[in-house]
């Protein structure tokens, strides 16, 4: 009973400090419609800020909780700053480009803290006065946690009368609720957001120097918190004060108690909360379809017209060219271009679903992923050939975004996205802690292509048959009836269900068919690693996928095509020339997002009409 | 040919709708019948559009019942319906209860419509709307191959004729005047088969003489393809011109119905709505 | 078609640029993989170590006559990535071997890749011996301890530190759920049983690494009631522990082993919170160079140099460039194949004086040291120490083999 008890408690106090991170997250969201990737980030910087403020003033008395304050503070200041600086220029282009703001910052903040404070995991003091325990049921429970416990309650309070008693709580709550209101707010509008963007980014910095007396900073900070805060963010429902703080006490207790009874897959827990939650509620707990107003067209308007005859021979010549490519370049040159060509299979897919369908996927690593993983078990366990093992890719990541589709298509804009990520995150927890199938982090090896194309131009061959003819199918599939209907959902789902259009199979059959082919791309991207691993699903994966479709434009269907290739040999060649390549990369990440919204072909697409027409 | 003894198309009774305790719509009855041009009036916010909401399915309402007659269709018809699985054999002569059925369903049993707010497919070209929609009702919006663009154009072209747009076939419904866009949704929804047809402000934003020939082509299509309209409008004259029943909707209320004398000499009507309009 | 235009020329000039040609009379080149954006703390030393010996060689002259040159690339942690990487480092920056420090699952990766291709490759910072033995090959080689040694060495330090104590008792343990945790309770389960300790399991706790959530995990530890804890946390997730054992009396009568705990990042972060009496390898620089003058000698060069102290992965990886260095010299050429036969028992110096690489899975048999935590002047110390070789504290050779040959 005690310990029941105390691990309420101790589930409680993982909430409290969940809750100040994800609060400030959810207010961001409800006001600014931003999704906040860099909201971890502000949670590391306020640990590292608190730790450096400590070792200014001493962690002694007044001046430990000075420091803690101050370092908050700080981390507002620098939220308002990101606010001004980067975010207002963002404010006009679609949420998936914002997000992908937001996630260049966090890049940027990784090396920042970096080269600020170096490689090394610091720790804090301990809070004085609280470092110890008292004994609660006969059981000792650390004093600190249970101060925690009480402080988020007080914030929370906090909250609600600022919320409620002040102007600015008015306008804040006016605008989660409201969304024209904000629009009419006029030059009110861009203090409200930068206020909101400093008092969320405050609550995450305070969020971080608390957790100061508990572990100690490291760099992986960011990421870890991020992942969680959304989740929570979501349980409760965008926006929702009362949702995140619900939300932080359902995970945090759930996770205590999770660890007494399934000690090893603690990483599922998390994400079958959130999954389960978002089937029964498909907007959070107190979410509401009205706060869900995603301008989907938004997100990729452009017209697309069926390749002419003259562009497919273009695309032939094209073809000719890649096919004499292995005369051209060493091995290296060809593991790279069948690299980049299956990302570019796996981009072509995220950019069917996310452009013709119009649905913000964020879990797109999960069908690779489980094309990747149904080839590596394939062969280790029933010991199949290559091309039966490639088949059995698309099929398992069918099956796969069927099932978890069906869930997915319940949902909508943000939290359909966010539903996607939880499914992608469970499996990639699945594939880590189960050790004993699917070899943990190590995955599974030793799985190469077979003899006849073993070879690495035979290789870089096969590959760029099976993918062209992918990208080939893909491509067509637009322009089908059934791409049509898709986009005609995207464009208009009212006028869509009003002409007897089925806008759930429509999308479900979307994901699927997109799935088919991310797992195809999987599937190929072992045979040119040798192996399997647990990145095949982890969020880098889909943040690459994502980054690569939306930079090459989404109202294109070269887009994905260039942006996997550009932005496969970015990554590979800053990292060749610099240490802060997460810098340069965020730098260029941002650069796009602002001055080229429309991603790389569509701006220029748009400066080619704009010379023509000034030509003419 | 509106006959008042055959059974009507569309009957709604006790229609109710609240928006967090705001009532939209509060208790609405009426009949459309095949051939019948019938409009409902009102003033702003008093709950035209809602109960369009609720006739095809758009929202659920809180209460009363939409009814289908198929038994107003003609044999054909219900054999295709009853084929698609849409009506069972059992119930084909009697009236269908369709009350908060999907608005894909309804539309399958031939109730179209237009939006207030122009609902079309931007990113397609004026003629691929209305093949679009002429995909969809032949069910082919599964198919994975051939070229959609390929489809039923001559098909499109002739409705982009029937409604004046062909000029107009290969451009960008973004970049089409409003009135174009009223008339394309007007294309859309005829290119559907409707045997109902709700139109929510088909002539917003056009001239005096646009209004009046769209207008004209509706009522020509009504009448000839025997199709029942039921449109709500803000210009008296067209409603007085072409309609063949006025229902008039004060805060999600009837508070008048019947021809067109009827409702010029009905004095709630003068005091609410016309009055304010025609001092 | 103007984007098809665009697209192809993008292609093709990236894919012009990759086509690298080659150099006769050039330095010997070793590329170096590691996790620098993911775990820098240890690469930051690790690289140290490594141009600190670099530098050494070249400055008597280099190997074979030719300077050694070091291409470093960051692999992010990414098994996928690391094997990109080495690709592009031998095919396209033309590099003669291959040396990591990096996740385990990016060096058994890596490893596989050496096979394959033909490339001999040092692994300087993974513990997890699955790279040598069930993933191993003749290609190579480690200059650091593995799992199995820490377990051994730990273990038999209990037994003289606590003796009976340690008999018939309950246990528990704690390790991130990557293979390093797994292979290492595996460990200590196959090793507490062959020293006749007849340990009772009585439960096991898996945290992700780097999420471990301390409070519940401890309290579900400690509701089993055990005597013994071993534990093998890494980085974030020691402080955690510790901190919140303390707090909940957890640490109060129990033995402990914690092998991992001893590395100097740790000793570094923890200061006076270090427990005392916890069994734990350990780095006691400062003692064992009274015993070794190569060691002072190497510590004096190198505060000279970098003003900062020695650290593990700072040896190992000063190791794995004196490895390549021995095993080029023994070859007379960069020859792959020659390489790895030079591999066989290779002799080499280190900071410890000449050591050797173990025939049948070239790992270093280098000397390891495990004792008692301890907190001397708010300063964490190792005392009570004892020196063991890696070599005594293996396997049996026919256990090696049978698990390198994958029966
Ligand atoms: N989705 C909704 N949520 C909340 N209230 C709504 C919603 N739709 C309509 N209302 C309210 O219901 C009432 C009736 O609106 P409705 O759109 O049906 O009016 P209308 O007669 O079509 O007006 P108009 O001539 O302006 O188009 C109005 O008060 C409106 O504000
Ligand atoms: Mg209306």
């Amino acid at each position: 009973m005690s310990f029941l008890f105390i691990q309420l408690l101790t589930g409680l106090s993982s909430a409290a400090v969940l809750f100040l991170v994800a609060s400030g997250l959810s207010l961001i969201f409800g006001v600014t419609r931003i999704l906040n990737f860099a909201h971890g980030s502000l949670y590391m910087l306020g640990a590292y800020l608190a730790y450096t403020m400590t070792q200014w003033l001493g962690g002694e008395g007044l001046n430990f909780w000075l420091s803690l304050f101050l370092a908050a503070v700080s981390t507002g200041v620098i939220g308002a700053a990101i606010e001004m600086l980067i975010l207002r220029r963002v404010y006009h282009v679609p949420e998936l480009f914002q997000l992908l703001a937001t996630f260049a910052i966090v890049l940027i903040a990784q090396d920042v803290t970096l080269h600020t404070w170096g490689p090394e995991d610091l720790m804090g003091p301990q809070a004085p006065g609280l470092s110890g325990s008292i004994s609660l049921l006969g059981k000792p429970f650390p004093s600190y946690d249970l101060f925690l416990i009480g402080f988020a309650l007080v914030v929370l309070a906090g909250l609600y009368a600022l919320l409620n008693k002040t102007h600015f709580g008015v306008l804040v709550r006016a605008a989660t609720e409201d969304r024209e209101m904000v629009a009419n707010l006029g030059t009110n509008q861009k203090w409200l957001f930068t206020g909101v963007f400093a008092l969320g980014s405050f609550l995450a910095g305070l969020g971080g120097a608390l957790q100061l007396p508990r572990e100690s900073v490291s760099l992986t900070m960011d990421i870890s918190m991020i992942i969680d805060a959304f989740v929570v963010v979501v349980i409760g429902g965008m926006g929702s004060l009362r949702g995140a703080a619900l939300a932080s006490i359902i995970v945090g207790v759930v996770q205590a108690f999770g660890i007494l009874i399934f000690p090893q897959i603690t990483l599922v827990l998390l994400f079958l909360i959130m999954a389960i939650v978002l089937v029964f509620k498909p907007y959070g707990l107190f979410g509401s379809v009205e706060d869900m107003t995603v301008d989907k067209t938004q997100l990729s308007t452009g017209a697309l017209k069926p390749p002419s005859r003259h562009m497919n021979y273009v695309w032939l010549v094209m073809g000719a060219a890649l096919l004499a490519l292995p005369l051209v370049v060493n091995s290296y040159g060809l593991v790279l271009a069948s690299e980049m060509i299956i990302l570019a299979l796996f981009a072509a897919s995220l950019h069917f679903i996310m452009g013709p369908g119009g649905i913000g996927v964020f879990g797109h690593a999960l069908y690779f992923g489980l094309g990747a993983y149904a080839v590596a078990l394939m062969t280790k366990y029933l010991a199949v050939s290559m091309p039966v093992a490639l088949l059995a890719a698309p099929i398992a990541a069918v099956l796969g975004a069927l099932v978890f589709g069906w869930f997915c298509v319940r949902s909508q804009g943000i939290y359909l996205a966010m539903l996607t990520f939880a499914f992608a995150q469970m499996v990639w927890a699945v594939a880590f802690q189960w050790y004993g199938v699917t070899g943990g982090d190590n995955g599974l090896l030793g799985i190469w292509p077979s003899q006849w194309a073993s070879n690495k131009a035979a290789f870089y061959y096969f590959v760029l048959a099976l993918s062209g003819a992918s990208i080939f199918i893909l491509r067509h599939m637009i322009f089908s009836p059934y791409g049509y209907s898709l986009r005609a959902v995207r464009d208009q789902a009212k006028r869509a269900e009003a002409i007897g259009l089925n806008a759930r199979v429509l999308q479900w059959m979307g994901l699927g068919l997109a799935g088919a082919f991310a797992g195809l791309a999987g599937g190929l991207f072992v045979y040119s690693k040798g192996s399997v691993f647990p990145t095949t699903l982890d969020i880098n994966t889909t943040l690459d996928a994502f980054v690569m479709t939306l930079i090459g434009g989404l109202n294109s269907l070269s887009g994905p095509l260039v942006g996997s290739v550009v932005y496969t040999w970015l990554k590979s060649e800053i990292s060749r020339q610099t240490e802060l390549w997460r810098l340069v990369l965020g730098v260029i990440i941002l650069s796009i997002v602002i001055f080229f919204p429309q991603g790389i072909v569509g701006s220029f697409n748009q400066w080619l009409t704009k010379r023509k027409g000034e030509i003419a | 040919m509106s006959d008042a003894f055959s059974p009507p198309l569309l009957s709604v009774s006790g229609l109710r709708k609240s928006f967090g305790g705001v009532q939209a719509v509060g208790g609405v009855a009426f009949d459309v019948r095949l051939g019948q041009i019938v409009a409902l009036i009102g003033a702003n916010g008093a709950g035209k559009t809602t109960t369009f909401n609720c006739i095809n399915g758009q929202m659920p309402p809180d209460g009363g019942k939409v009814i289908y007659n198929p038994a107003a269709l003609t044999t054909e018809e219900r054999i295709r319906l009853e084929r698609e699985g849409e009506l069972s054999k059992t119930d084909t002569p009697l009236p269908r209860d369709i009350t908060g059925r999907s608005p894909r369903r309804i539309a399958r049993l031939g109730i179209g419509r237009t939006f207030q707010i122009t609902a079309t497919f931007a990113s397609m070209t004026v003629i691929e709307n209305v093949q679009m929609v002429l995909i969809a009702q032949r069910k082919l919006w599964k198919r994975l191959w051939g070229f959609a663009g390929k489809l039923f154009r001559d098909e499109a072209m002739a409705l982009l004729e029937t409604v004046g747009l062909s000029a107009q076939a290969e451009r960008h419904t973004a970049t089409l005047a409003y009135g174009d866009l009223k008339r394309l949704e007007l294309a859309m929804a005829l290119a559907n088969g409707p045997k109902l047809l709700l139109m929510d402000e088909p002539t917003a934003g056009m001239g005096v003489e646009e209004r009046d020939s769209l207008m004209r082509l509706v009522h020509k299509v009504a009448k000839n393809q025997n199709i029942g309209i039921l449109f709500t409008e803000h210009d008296m004259d067209a409603v007085f011109n072409y309609a063949d029943w006025i229902i008039v909707l004060h805060r999600g209320q009837i508070i008048a119905r019947g021809n067109a004398e009827t409702i010029k000499a009905h004095p709630q009507v003068r005091e609410v709505y016309l009055g304010k309009e025609n001092p | 078609m103007r984007k098809i235009l665009l697209c192809a020329a993008v292609l093709l000039g990236i894919l012009a640029h990759t086509a690298v040609a080659a150099d006769a009379k050039k330095p010997i080149k070793i590329g170096y993989i590691n996790a620098h954006t993911a775990v820098a703390f240890m690469v930051q030393s690790n690289s140290q170590g490594m141009q600190f010996a670099i530098d050494e060689i070249n400055a008597k002259g280099g190997v074979l006559g030719r300077p050694l040159e070091l291409v470093s690339r960051d692999s992010k942690g990414d098994p996928g990535e690391a094997v990109r990487l080495a690709e592009e480092l031998r095919t396209r920056d033309n590099v003669d071997v291959l040396i990591n420090c990096d996740f385990s699952s990016a060096s058994i990766a890596v490893g596989g890749w050496a096979k394959q291709n033909h490339v001999p490759f040092v692994v300087t910072g993974s513990e997890p011996d699955s790279i040598l033995w069930q993933n191993g090959n003749d290609y190579i080689a480690r200059s650091n301890p593995g799992g199995y040694a820490w377990v051994s060495g730990s273990l038999q330090k209990a037994t003289e530190v606590f003796g009976d104590r340690l008999k018939n008792k309950r246990w528990v343990s704690i390790a991130p759920s990557i293979e390093f945790g797994h292979a290492v309770v595996q460990s200590a389960h196959d090793q507490a049983a062959a020293r006749g300790l007849n340990p009772t399991w009585v439960a096991e706790q898996w945290p992700a690494y780097d999420k471990l959530s301390a409070g519940p995990t401890i309290a579900t530890l400690e509701r089993a009631n055990p005597d013994i804890v071993f534990a093998a946390l890494f980085g974030t997730d020691v402080v955690k522990f510790i901190r919140e054992a303390r707090k909940r009396d957890f640490i109060k009568d129990r033995i402990f082993i914690f092998p991992s705990l001893g590395v100097p990042e740790h000793f570094d972060m923890l200061g006076a919170e270090m427990p005392k009496g916890w069994v734990t390898i350990g780095f006691p620089y400062d003692e064992i160079k009274l015993k070794k003058p190569a060691l002072a000698d190497f510590m004096q060069r190198y505060e000279a140099a970098y003003h900062e102290s020695v650290k593990t992965y700072l040896v190992t990886g000063y190791d794995g460039i004196k490895i390549f260095a021995a095993a080029i010299e023994k070859a007379g050429s960069t020859d792959p194949e020659k390489i790895r036969v030079a591999f066989d028992d290779l002799r080499f110096n280190t900071p410890y004086g000449e050591q050797t690489l173990r025939k049948i899975d070239h790992q270093a048999t280098i000397p390891f040291w495990v004792g008692v935590s301890d907190v001397v002047d708010g300063k964490p110390k190792i005392s009570n120490w004892t020196e063991f070789n890696v070599g005594d504290n293996s396997p049996p050779d026919d256990v090696i083999l049978k698990l390198r040959s994958g029966k």
